[in-house]
């Protein structure tokens, strides 16, 4: 599973309508003329801190943050059930998309001539999501809390 | 395709960063790691040795002038 944000270290996604000419060919004859595009992309806004190291010396780097200085380790407020949650959401995204990855394999053995294995790599991905179903009533009922 | 630690210089406890890591970006001389909670830590250095399989990555810290 792989967890996507907009907004992560401060970088977001927006949308510009830019202008630009292309110059190319028709039947040898050169021409140029202008597009308008609409496209999106990531970008961050880094700022800089001036902080001290655990030695004394001190320096200024710069972090790209959410935005501002509550992004940075130490001082987010989140409980440690908060944290637990959150690990036990991903993991069972993990192992859902780990099941879908395993059952591809076994299509591909079956294809390269190995049904045995096709039957036995099913197997465990039916076993695999077992485990799955369990971990997702776990967390529906700490979700719940 | 899993969470990593981040170690700084060396792989040993002392050394964790940051665990559960979802995200690295290298930007300006820092290494830029976020964790699960989109915390972030920011390492002045370069990227030294990514591990996708044991999930881990060390980062080389630069040394201060």
């Amino acid at each position: 599973m792989h967890i996507h944000h907009d907004h992560i270290a401060g970088g977001h996604t927006h949308q510009h309508e830019h202008t630009h000419s292309h110059e190319h060919t028709h039947d040898g004859v050169a021409h140029s003329h202008e597009h308008t595009h609409i496209h999106q992309h990531d970008h961050v806004h880094p700022h800089t801190h001036e902080h001290l190291h655990e030695d004394g010396h001190g320096h200024t780097h710069s972090h790209s943050c959410n935005g501002g200085c509550s992004g940075c380790a130490g001082s987010c407020e989140h409980t440690p059930m908060e944290e637990l949650v959150a690990l036990m959401k991903y993991m069972a995204g993990h192992n859902a998309s780990h099941a879908k990855e395993l059952a591809e394999l076994a299509v591909q053995l079956e294809k390269a001539g190995s049904r045995a294995a096709y039957e036995q790599v099913m197997a465990a991905v039916s076993d695999f999501e077992k485990g799955n179903m369990r971990l997702s009533v776990v967390l529906a009922s700490l979700e719940a809390k | 395709m899993c969470l990593s630690t981040v170690y700084k210089n060396t792989r040993s406890e002392e050394n964790v960063v940051l665990r559960n890591v979802m995200r690295i970006d290298c930007k300006d001389g820092c290494v830029i790691c976020t964790d699960l909670m989109e915390r972030t830590v920011a390492i002045e250095g370069t990227l030294e040795s990514a591990n996708l399989v044991d999930g881990f990555v060390v980062v080389k810290e630069s040394v201060p002038a």
